[in-house]
C-alpha cells in the first residue's frame, strides 16, 4: 500500500546513468583510484607487508631508501630510528588511517544525520535547540578541543574516533538540516503526508533517500578530514601507543631524527597528502556529478 | 567607528565567554572518566585520591563545583598548574606574548600573499595567470597548515638551508631576554636588531605554515570579489578616464573587494589562532598551543582549563579586530 | 602631417562602423556600417530604442566597449586620427583627456569606497599632471562651476552623502575636468527625477557652450533631443536611418521610423495625446533589412571573426 502510494510523486533516484556519469569525472576516477590502492593495502596488509612493522632491528638503524648508494636490501624505503621496515609501516598504517576514517566519518554523519532530519522536519523547538547547539559547537578550536577530548577519554582508536565524531557531526548536521527543509516543500513528501504517512515513516522512506547523494559527498570529504585528525593526534602521541604504525607517529619519529634521516618523513607525509587529496577529489567530484541527481 | 559599536562588541563577548567556560566545566568533569584518576596516574592511593579531590573541591556536588569554578574564574583565579607547580594565570600571561606576536606575524603574511594572488588572479583575468592562481590557491587549501610545517622543516633539512631555524624562537647565541614577552616589538623598540632578526627568522616559517591556507581562502574569495566590483559602472567610468587595467583592479576595485572579503573570510582569522596548538608544537615555539599540548599530555586540568579559556579570549579579541577593520574599510559604516 | 587643419574639420567622424559580439558559435552583428560627423562645438543626438547600438557606439568612441566586442569594419577618426586600432597606452592618453563621459546612472558610475574631492582630482593629476593641491583647487573651481552648493564640504564628502542629481552634477564636473573635445554623454538624465533633469540638462547645455566642447548624447528621448541637440542621427538595429538637423528631423522626418518614434514620444506640452507604438510591420521590414546587410556584407558570417 505504501508502496504504490508514494508513487505518485516517485522520489527522483540516481539511476543507471549517473554511474556512467560518475566515471566520465576525472576527479571521481582518479581520487577513487588512489583511495581503492590505499583500500587494497589496508585490508591485505599482512599479506603485503614484507616485514612486521614492529619488529626491531637495532643493527639496521636508519638504514635509507631504495634511491641511495647505502640502501638495504628488502627495506626499499629504509629503516627508522629503531630499524624498522618504514614500508610495512606505512602499509600497516593505511590500515589505521582508513579505519578511523571510516570509523568516525560514520560515527559523524550517524549522529549529524540524525539531529539534521529532525531539526530539518520538525523545525520548531528541537530546531531552535539543535541549531543553537551546532553554532556553539562551531565556536570552538576543533583542534584544541579534539586533543582535550583524548586526553579526557584516554588515548586508543576508540577516543580518537569518538572525538572526532563529537566535534564534527556539526557539519552533517548543517547540510542535512538546510537540504531536509528544503526537501520537505517537495511535491512528494506532500503527497506522501496526504496519504497519511507516519512522519518518521516519511523521513525515512522519503526524505532520507534524497538526501543520501549529499551524504556520501559529506562522508567522503569527513574521511579526509578524519585522516588529518588521525595523524595530527597521533603526532602529539594520543592516538595509539608509538608502537603502532600510525602515519601521524611515524611523522613524529621523523621530526625528531629529521637531522639525521629526513626520509623518515618524508613517506608518511606523503602518503597523509596523497590520502587527504584523494579523498577531496573524490568528494568534490561526486558532489559534481551527482548535482543534477540533487535536482540544483 | 564609534566608542558605542566597540562597547557593544565587549558586551556580547561575555555571554560567548560563559558559554566557553561552560562547556569548559562540563567537558572536564561531566565526561566519563575521573578527573583525578587523569591527574594522578596509575597507582595512586585511595588516601591519595580522596585527599585531592577535597583539594580540587571535586567531593562537592556539581552545582556547587559549577559556582566555585565560576567565582574563582570571576576573580582571575585559573588554580594552580600540577606539572609546573606555578599560578595558571602567570604561567599563560608569560607565554601569551609569544603566541600574539606569531599570530599578528602570520596574518600578515596571509593578507600580503591573499591580496596579492588575488591582484594578480584579477589582473590577468581568463589568461595563464589567473589558472596558475587558482591552481595554487586549490593545492595550498587541500593541505592543512600542520602538514606544511612538517614540508617545511623537510625543505629546509633536504636544501640545507641551514639559515632557516627549525625550532625554538630566537638563537641560542643573542642574549635577549626582554621585559615582556614581545620580543620582535621590544627589540626593536631597543634597537637590538640582531635579536628581532634572530626572532623573525624564527618565526618565518612557522608563521608561513599558519598563513598559507588563510592566504589562499583570501585570495579565493577577494579575487571573486574583485570580479564582481569589475562589473560596476564606476569600473567603467575609470576606464573611461583612462586609467590602466593594473590601476583599475588595485584601487577602484580592490577598495570594494576587501568590505565583502572581510566579511566571509573573519571567522578564518580564528583558525589561524587554533592552528597555533601544532605548529608551535612542531617548530618547538614557546607559545601556549605548545603549552596546552604539553598540559594535555601531563594531564594538567588546571593549566587545560585556563588555556582553553585564554584560547576563546584570543579567538574574540580576533573577531573584534575583524570587525574593526570591517567598519575601517566601510565608508558608510564610518559615517553611520 | 598637413599642416594646419581645415576648419571644418569634424571633430569625431565615424566611418562605416561595423562590431560584432563574439559568441560561442557565431558573431552577433551590433552595429551595421555606421557613419556620423560631429563638427566642433556640436551638441549631436543619437537616437533610438534598446538594443538599437547607440550605447555601444558610444563606448566604441571612448575605447571602452565589452572585451567580447570586435570591431569588424570601418573607422573612428577622432580630430583626423584613427582611434580604432591605437596602442593601449596612446588610446588611453585619449581617454578622460581628449574625450569625457557622463554616465546613465550617477548612483553607480561614483566610486563608493572614495571622496568625491579624490575622484574628480585622480583625472586632473593623471592627464594634466598637477600636483595633489593644485587637483584640489581645481576640483573645487569645477565643483563651483557645476552649481553644487558647499563644495569645499561635497569635495570631503562620499558619493552616498550625496543625492542623484549632486552625483551627476559631479559626474558631469569630471567629464569637463580636462577640457576634452568631445563628451560622450550616455542618457545622462534617464535615471533622474523629472525636476532635476530638466536643470541637469540645462547645466550640460552651458558646460558645453561654456567649454566649447562636442557632445555625443545619446538618447531614446526624442523630446529631451528637441531641447538640446544641434543635430540628429536616428538609429535602429545598428544602422543610422537619417541625419539632419534637429528642427528638420522633428518637424519633417524623412523615415517612416523616425515618424514613428515622434508619434510614441510623450509631450510634456500636450500631455494627454494618445502615444503610439511603433507599427509592428515596420518593424518586420527594418529586421529584413537589417539581415539582408548581414547576408551581403558577410557572406556565411565570416567577416565577424
Amino acid at each position: 500500500m505504501a508502496e504504490a502510494a508514494a508513487a505518485p510523486g516517485a522520489a527522483p533516484r540516481a539511476g543507471a546513468g549517473s554511474v556512467r556519469r560518475l566515471l566520465a569525472n576525472r576527479r571521481v576516477v582518479l581520487g577513487g583510484a588512489v583511495l581503492l590502492a590505499f583500500s587494497l593495502a589496508a585490508v591485505f596488509a599482512p599479506l603485503l607487508a614484507p616485514h612486521d612493522p614492529v619488529e626491531q632491528d637495532l643493527l639496521l638503524q636508519y638504514a635509507p631508501p631504495f634511491w641511495s648508494d647505502k640502501a638495504e636490501d628488502g627495506f626499499p624505503f629504509g629503516t627508522d630510528n629503531l630499524g624498522r621496515d618504514i614500508l610495512s609501516r606505512l602499509i600497516h598504517g593505511a590500515r589505521i588511517a582508513l579505519f578511523v576514517a571510516v570509523a568516525a566519518a560514520a560515527a559523524a554523519g550517524l549522529i549529524g544525520t540524525a539531529l539534521g532530519l529532525l531539526a530539518g522536519y520538525f523545525g520548531g523547538w528541537a530546531d531552535t535547540l539543535i541549531s543553537r547547539l551546532v553554532e556553539i559547537w562551531m565556536a570552538f578550536p576543533a583542534v584544541l578541543l579534539s586533543i582535550v577530548l583524548v586526553a579526557v577519554m584516554g588515548t586508543g582508536l576508540h577516543s580518537v574516533v569518538i572525538a572526532i565524531a563529537v566535534i564534527d557531526w556539526t557539519r552533517f548536521c548543517r547540510v542535512v538540516r538546510a537540504e531536509t527543509m528544503a526537501q520537505k516543500q517537495q511535491d512528494y513528501v506532500a503527497s506522501a503526508v496526504t496519504i497519511g504517512l507516519g512522519r518518521l515513516r516519511i523521513l525515512w522512506r522519503e526524505i532520507l533517500p534524497n538526501v543520501l547523494p549529499l551524504l556520501i559527498v559529506l562522508f567522503t570529504l569527513e574521511m579526509g578530514i578524519a585522516v588529518i585528525v588521525e595523524a595530527i593526534l597521533s603526532y602529539v602521541n594520543l592516538s595509539l601507543a608509538s608502537d603502532f604504525p600510525t602515519w601521524g607517529g611515524m611523522i613524529s619519529d621523523g621530526r625528531k631524527y629529521v637531522n639525521q634521516a629526513p626520509w623518515l618523513m618524508i613517506l608518511p607525509i606523503l602518503c597523509v597528502i596523497a590520502l587527504v587529496l584523494a579523498l577531496n577529489a573524490l568528494g568534490d567530484g561526486l558532489k559534481d556529478a551527482l548535482d543534477p541527481v540533487m535536482r540544483r | 567607528m564609534s566608542w558605542s559599536f566597540l562597547l557593544r562588541r565587549l558586551l556580547l563577548a561575555i555571554p560567548t565567554l560563559f558559554g566557553v567556560a561552560v562547556i569548559v566545566f562540563v567537558l572536564l568533569r561531566v565526561v566519563p572518566g575521573d578527573p583525578i584518576a587523569m591527574l594522578i596516574g596509575p597507582g595512586a592511593t585511595e588516601a591519595g585520591i580522596a585527599e585531592l579531590r577535597r583539594l580540587y573541591g571535586l567531593d562537592e556536588s556539581i552545582a556547587l563545583q559549577f559556582v566555585y569554578y565560576l567565582q574563582d574564574l570571576a576573580g582571575g583565579d585559573f588554580g594552580t598548574s600540577i606539572s609546573m607547580r606555578q599560578d595558571v594565570m602567570e604561567l599563560v600571561l608569560g607565554r601569551l606574548p609569544v603566541t600574539i606576536e606569531l599570530c599578528l606575524v602570520a596574518m600578515s603574511m596571509a593578507v600580503l600573499l591573499g591580496v596579492a594572488m588575488a591582484l594578480a588572479g584579477s589582473y590577468w583575468r581568463g589568461r595563464t595567470g589567473e589558472a596558475a592562481v587558482d591552481g595554487a590557491a586549490g593545492f595550498i587549501l587541500a593541505i592543512p597548515d600542520f602538514l606544511w610545517a612538517l614540508l617545511f622543516i623537510l625543505f629546509v633539512v633536504v636544501f640545507a638551508l641551514d639559515g632557516l631555524p627549525i625550532s625554538g624562537r630566537i638563537g641560542h647565541d643573542v642574549a635577549f631576554r626582554g621585559a615582556t614577552g614581545f620580543l620582535l616589538v621590544e627589540s626593536l623598540l631597543r634597537l637590538r636588531f640582531d635579536a628581532f632578526g634572530s626572532v623573525l627568522l624564527h618565526t618565518v616559517l612557522p608563521a608561513a605554515a599558519l598563513a598559507l591556507p588563510l592566504a589562499a581562502i583570501l585570495a579565493r574569495i577577494l579575487k571573486a570579489s574583485i570580479a564582481e566590483a569589475m562589473t560596476q559602472d564606476y569600473i567603467l567610468m575609470a576606464r573611461a578616464k583612462g586609467f590602466s587595467r593594473a590601476r583599475i583592479v588595485c584601487r577602484e576595485a580592490l577598495r570594494n573587494a576587501l568590505v565583502p572579503t572581510v566579511t566571509l573570510t573573519g571567522v578564518q582569522f580564528t583558525f589561524l589562532v587554533g592552528g597555533t596548538v601544532l605548529v608551535e608544537k612542531i617548530f618547538s615555539y614557546p607559545g601556549i598551543g605548545n603549552m596546552a599540548i604539553d598540559a594535555v599530555i601531563n594531564r594538567d586540568l588546571p593549566l587545560i582549563q585556563g588555556l582553553v579559556l585564554t584560547f576563546a579570549v584570543l579567538f574574540i579579541a580576533v573577531n573584534l579586530l575583524v570587525d574593526m577593520s570591517y567598519a575601517l574599510l566601510n565608508p558608510r559604516m564610518r559615517h553611520g | 602631417m598637413t599642416a594646419a587643419p581645415p576648419p571644418d574639420r569634424p571633430t569625431l567622424s565615424v566611418r562605416d562602423l561595423r562590431l560584432a559580439i563574439a559568441g560561442r558559435r557565431t558573431p552577433t552583428p551590433i552595429l551595421r556600417g555606421v557613419s556620423l560627423d560631429i563638427a566642433p562645438g556640436e551638441v549631436h543626438g543619437l537616437v533610438g530604442e534598446s538594443g538599437a547600438g547607440k550605447t555601444t557606439i558610444g563606448k566604441v568612441i571612448l575605447g571602452i566597449q565589452p572585451s567580447q566586442a570586435r570591431i569588424t569594419g570601418g573607422s573612428v577618426l577622432f580630430d583626423g586620427r584613427d582611434i580604432t586600432h591605437l596602442p593601449e597606452r596612446e588610446r588611453r592618453g585619449l581617454m578622460g583627456r581628449g574625450m569625457g563621459l557622463i554616465p546613465q546612472d550617477p548612483m553607480t558610475s561614483l566610486n563608493p569606497a572614495y571622496r568625491i574631492g579624490a575622484q574628480i582630482a585622480d583625472v586632473l593629476r593623471l592627464h594634466l599632471g598637477l600636483d595633489r593641491s593644485a587637483a584640489g583647487s581645481r576640483a573645487l573651481e569645477l565643483l563651483g562651476d557645476v552649481h553644487i552648493r558647499a563644495p569645499e564640504r561635497v569635495l570631503r564628502q562620499y558619493p552616498h552623502e550625496l543625492s542623484g542629481g549632486m552625483r551627476q552634477r559631479v559626474l558631469i564636473a569630471v567629464a569637463f575636468a580636462c577640457r576634452p573635445k568631445l563628451i560622450v554623454a550616455d542618457e545622462p538624465t534617464t535615471a533622474l527625477d523629472v525636476t532635476v533633469q530638466r536643470q541637469v540638462l540645462a547645466l550640460i547645455k552651458r558646460m558645453q557652450a561654456q567649454e566649447g566642447a562636442s557632445i555625443l548624447f545619446v538618447t531614446h528621448d526624442l523630446g529631451v533631443v528637441a531641447k538640446i541637440c544641434d543635430r540628429v542621427t536616428v538609429l535602429h538595429g545598428g544602422r543610422v536611418l537619417e541625419t539632419g538637423d534637429t528642427r528638420r528631423i522633428v518637424e519633417a522626418p524623412g523615415h517612416d521610423y523616425t515618424r514613428a518614434l515622434i508619434a510614441a514620444t510623450p509631450r510634456h506640452d500636450r500631455p494627454g495625446d494618445l502615444l503610439w507604438p511603433v507599427p509592428e510591420a515596420l518593424m518586420a521590414r527594418l529586421d529584413a533589412e537589417a539581415l539582408a546587410y548581414d547576408a551581403a556584407r558577410a557572406p556565411g558570417g565570416r567577416e565577424y571573426g
